[in-house]
């Protein structure tokens, strides 16, 4: 651009708290200079709710219901990394069909989290019918969840020592029927999006995120495997049933938003192949272990991490040998995310803000906690 | 000239790629609609649905619960701050209250997992509606099993 | 009207003591009146068929309440609520300013109905600079959405104003272009000659090159009307409704109206440039007119609820390297067509 002999000045501009395409109460003050981002500063805490500090004053099982609430699109991840870190405290592994069930709702959750993803992702650009139709599909995730936890959304099913229930009758027909299904809804969508000219134009090439970059700033999931780093805690770091399935890490090497949004939706289809070799292979047994009314573990700390729809959502449990953990701290990976948009829009435009917002997929309850 | 080919070639491909996305959406609209005309029917809601609490009687017709207490400390959130009391024969711990707080309940069912009696459980009900913070505080009357069919 | 019909009816008026200008002062507003009312009824049903047929799209139902089971009146029951609503005029913005924008998007978009051929007799003026006429109102309305925009006192309202400037100007010519093609291939101006020369069933759409106009006029008006893929200025995800952000009740309920009336004459344009307006068997000529552009109308809505949208750098790269070109391409083959006396 050419120095003008007109004094300019940057305008700064809120896309607030309340704004249709920040995916939540998340207010990114933004300086530009006519419709190009020179300056971005994401402004967080709308939507804090002090988890873990009421976490502080619960017992181990009375925390689990508020796991659900962080990152809300995948409540299934959270409620795993809180109790892998509590079942190593207390040396119980749940039993292999408990592993297995979990393997099913991890990543029946995956799917709907991506599928808010793409829902979202184009209503973001605007095309709007994509959105109803992501929706569409996840009513049917949300008919299995109804069915087997007796909650749409918010489903702690996954406890200490095993899962909650077992599934009910019909379950394995109605999952066996998604898992058919939704491949060719995804066709449709490439049809509609992936493949469509306007839709390539507005991602591709838009919000590099250079991988060691990505690296630095501690990215991971979707975001990170779309810059070409082939990094899943399910092979790096497996947990429950993974070691004995069989999938692929999907990965793209262009690291813009298209990258990321082509890393989901083969996600999708990797985790439907996941969840039928789960159906397939379900084994017989209990589905919790005995742990014993009060949950005491023994003093220490552990780490229980996974491969949530975002990325590594950790979670950090400190216990003395009380009922009560002493210290319960969440990893969010949304949260490392929003550290680097401000590099990653650096020199869009607003348009692209929200694109490159919406490819890294964030959720502001497991940011602000 | 290569360039303008590359152009032309660019523009009919995109040109095409609109039509194939208009084409999903002529075959959606002459599918049959998802939605529900709500509130004239309803869905059903599955047996395991989490809804409102419900008190269960025994097969002699009395409340199962014998104020143990066993749900108000599973519960996270503190939304059943029954009050323990004897009944006026003096003989069974009964509560003297039975309270259930709406407001309060995230709906995860641990109360009913703890409850060594099975006396309580989550019914199907997802309609809970007051106008002020004492109309969602259930008492007793208000707590018992709700009309066959669930919803409202 | 009928000559001599009108000397009877201006004598009569004589008859009465009243002057000879009076019956032409009441001719002119009744056919703005009836105009109006078009206008409105045509807006009222376009916003009904938007929104049954992007539900159709979205596998959902739309509006299926007000007025029996396909929710006819659903238009009705939101322009009285919006009707009912507080007057917002927000703090530190220029009043008149914000007052006059939405007339001065209204009016001109009213005014172009006026050259519509609804049937060979039905037409309020059959101007003799008819394309010219339509071109040179359809400007205005962009002006107002740059009054709306700077005078909201708000950063997102001046992004959409900005945005509609650069759009507006930028699909103008490329627009003009396209109805010079037509021009050209008719030999007038006149919107009644266009259309004659269609007759028989010939329309423009059929005979080369005029389908690359036909396309390039498509394209431009879904532009002009701030339809997807080009409504950057009301960019509700990225903008919040752009220039209008900071409207309220009537006064959107203008620029609401003023959208679909645009758009509904953009169609009907169409129609009569390139569908041969009110030409066709069996069906009176009128029916015919409002088939053809409904049948253009449906195409905008559809094609608004399937694509995202473009950025303003593309939008703006897309109209100059792309649709120019392909204009004065456009104007060129019709030129040589019509000089070697084909098509």
């Amino acid at each position: 651009m050419t120095q003008s002999l007109t004094p300019t000045e940057h305008v700064i501009l809120n896309m607030g708290p309340q704004h249709p395409s920040t995916h939540g109460v998340l207010r990114l003050q933004l300086e530009l200079e006519g419709e190009v981002v020179v300056g971005c500063r994401p402004i967080i805490g709308y939507l804090h709710r002090g988890i873990e500090k009421m976490a502080e004053a619960r017992t181990y099982p009375q925390v689990l219901p508020y796991t659900d609430r962080l990152d809300y699109l995948s409540s299934s991840s959270n409620n795993m990394a809180y109790v892998q870190a509590v079942e190593k405290l207390l040396g119980v592994e749940a039993p292999e069909r408990a592993q297995y069930l979990r393997v099913i709702s991890l990543e029946l959750n995956r799917i709907a989290s991506h599928l808010v993803f793409v829902a979202t992702f184009a209503n973001d650009l605007a095309a709007t019918t994509v959105f109803l139709y992501g929706i569409r599909e996840r009513e049917m995730i949300m008919d299995l969840f109804e069915m087997w936890a007796g909650a749409r959304l918010t489903q702690s099913w996954i406890r200490i020592g095993g899962v909650a229930q077992d599934i009910p009758d019909g379950f394995v027909d109605q999952a066996r029927e998604f898992c058919r299904l939704l491949p060719k809804r995804l066709e449709e969508y490439d049809r509609i999006l992936t493949g469509n000219r306007i839709f390539r134009a507005r991602t591709e090439g838009v919000g590099i995120l250079p991988p060691d970059l990505g690296l630095d700033y501690g990215a991971s999931g979707p975001t990170l495997r779309g810059s070409g780093v082939a990094f899943d805690i399910r092979r790096s770091e497996p947990y429950e049933a993974y070691p004995a399935l069989d999938f692929e890490i999907a990965t793209q090497p262009t690291c813009d938003c298209l990258g990321r949004y082509l890393v989901r939706m083969e996600e999708m289809r990797q985790s439907v192949r996941i969840i039928e070799q789960c159906l397939d292979r379900l084994p017989e047994g209990e589905v919790t272990a005995k742990v014993g009314r009060t949950i005491r573990p023994p003093a220490g700390e552990a780490y229980g991490r996974v491969e949530s729809p975002r990325g590594e959502f950790g979670c950090y449990v400190v216990s003395d040998g009380s009922p009560q953990p002493v210290r319960v701290r969440f990893r969010a990976p949304s949260f490392f995310h929003l550290g680097v948009l401000p590099q990653m829009v650096q020199g869009w435009k607003v348009g692209d803000v929200v694109a490159i917002l919406g490819s890294i997929d964030i959720v502001l309850g497991e940011v602000d906690r | 000239m290569a360039r303008r080919t590359n152009l032309l070639a660019d523009t009919a491909l995109g040109a095409w790629s609109i039509v194939k996305g208009l084409t999903v959406t002529f075959q959606t609209a002459l599918r049959p609609r998802v939605t529900r005309n709500y509130p004239a029917r309803k869905t059903a809601i599955s047996e395991r649905w989490r809804g409102r609490l419900v008190h269960l009687r025994g097969d002699d017709g009395r409340l199962r619960c014998t104020a143990c207490l066993a749900c108000q400390k599973a519960c996270p959130t503190n939304a059943l701050p029954t009050i323990v009391g004897d009944d006026k024969k003096g003989r069974e711990k009964r509560a003297q209250t039975y309270l259930w707080d709406a407001s309060r309940c995230l709906f995860c069912g641990l109360c009913v997992e703890a409850c060594p009696f099975d006396a309580i459980r989550l019914s199907q009900e997802y309609s809970i509606i007051g106008e002020a913070r004492p109309a969602v505080v259930f008492e007793l009357d208000r707590l018992l099993e709700p009309e066959k069919g669930g919803g409202a | 009207m009928n000559p001599s019909l009108y000397q009877r009816l201006v004598t009569w008026c004589a008859g009465w003591g009243l002057p000879a200008w009076f019956f032409d002062a009441v001719w002119m507003v009744a056919m703005a009146a009836m105009v109006t009312v078009f206008v409105l009824v045509t807006v009222l049903v376009l916003v009904w068929v938007e929104r049954k047929i992007s539900a159709d799209m979205q596998s959902r139902v739309g509006p299926n309440r007000v007025g029996g089971r396909f929710g006819p009146l659903q238009t009705v029951a939101d322009t009285i609520k919006l009707l009912l609503k507080e007057d917002i005029f927000p703090s530190g913005a220029d009043r008149v300013v914000f007052w006059l924008a939405p007339f001065v998007v209204f009016v001109p978009t009213l005014m172009v109905f006026m050259v519509l051929p609804f049937s060979g007799k039905w037409m309020v003026a059959d101007l003799n600079l008819g394309v010219l006429f339509v071109v040179a109102v359809s400007a205005f309305p962009v002006i107002g959405l740059i009054m709306a925009g700077w005078s909201s006192n708000n950063k997102y309202a001046i992004l959409g104003a900005m945005r509609a400037a650069a759009q507006g100007l930028s699909y103008e010519i490329p627009l003009v272009l396209s109805m010079v093609c037509v021009v050209v291939a008719a030999g007038s101006l006149r919107l009644g000659d266009i259309v004659s020369a269609q007759s028989g069933g010939r329309w423009f759409i059929l005979r080369f090159p005029l389908q690359l106009a036909f396309l390039l006029y498509f394209i431009t008006a879904m532009a002009e009307v701030n339809r997807v893929p080009f409504d950057l200025p009301e960019a509700e995800s990225e903008l919040v409704s752009g220039y209008h952000v900071e409207y309220s009740g009537m006064r959107f309920a203008f620029y609401f109206l003023s959208e679909f009336a645009h758009l509904f004459f953009v169609s009907a344009f169409c129609a009569t440039l390139f569908l041969g307006a009110w030409e066709g068997p069996w069906l009176p000529p009128a029916v015919w007119f409002l088939v053809k552009s409904y049948a253009i109308v449906i195409l905008i809505m559809w094609i608004r609820w399937t694509v995202p949208r473009l950025r303003i750098d593309q939008v703006m790269g897309f109209a100059w390297k792309l649709l120019v070109p392909l204009g004065l391409i456009a104007v060129l083959l019709t030129g040589l067509m019509k000089v070697r006396g084909l098509g």
